[in-house]
């Protein structure tokens, strides 16, 4: 991995909204959401090509 | 816990709870380090990293499956679940199940990923709270190099992206 990958995830890492035992349940939440928008999306492409 | 809680945040807390060893991967658990919903990447699927032992995944299964989730090999139904053979097939050749939530979502749960074995992704795993459980994330640094090892295009895009974001933040 090219170093300033590296050091972004390092940085990433360190910052206060990822240390331990922080609640990400919201990450989960907004993948759902985004899902659930495409599918949303597609079904009215589908709807209005008839 | 927040009010509302999506499927795959219920399925990682079920699985946690249930006692099965798993660490999240890919674009899913890369989103894990995001600030806030704007920052995540979009992807179609979560992964989950199993240990890879048949107890285990046979495991993961019934509880996923105990949440309505049906299961794919290779695009074909898998239904196998109990079936301690073949899911030693599936542990023995590297394999990945997807299990599919008509309503809601796609787990893949892996037994494999490029450039790391579970132990050493497992070890050192960063530990957040989903729903009131605890779950174990790969950490960011691993994650981003097993999609570099894995060499895919799909994974060369994202890390182009991830990096240009990155680099993006910085100004």
């Amino acid at each position: 991995m090219s170093s300033s990958l590296e050091e972004i995830a390092k940085r990433i890492e360190a910052q206060p909204w990822n240390r331990p035992g922080t609640d990400k349940t919201w990450v989960l939440n907004a993948m759902s959401n985004h899902l659930q928008f495409r599918e949303e999306v597609r079904k009215a492409k589908r709807a209005r090509n008839g | 816990m927040p009010e509302t809680v999506s499927g795959f945040a219920r399925a990682l807390a079920a699985l946690s709870e249930a006692g099965v060893e798993f660490v999240v991967v890919g674009v899913g658990g890369i989103n894990f380090y995001a600030r806030t919903p704007a920052d995540a990447f979009a992807t179609l699927d979560l992964d989950a990293l199993v240990a890879p032992a048949v107890e285990n995944l046979e495991l993961a299964l019934s509880v996923l499956s105990e949440l309505g989730y049906e299961f794919e090999a290779g695009g074909e139904p898998f239904v196998d679940l109990d079936d301690r053979v073949v899911l030693g097939r599936v542990v023995g050749n590297g394999g990945m199940l997807s299990a599919i939530h008509a309503a809601e979502n796609q787990i893949d749960v892996l037994t494999s990923i490029a450039g790391f074995d579970f132990s050493s992704l497992a070890f050192d795993a960063a530990q957040f709270d989903v729903a009131g459980a605890t779950i174990h994330v790969g950490r960011l640094e691993k994650l981003l190099r097993s999609k570099e090892a894995s060499g895919r295009p799909k994974d060369v895009e994202f890390l182009k992206s991830f990096r240009a974001r990155a680099f993006e933040d910085d100004d």
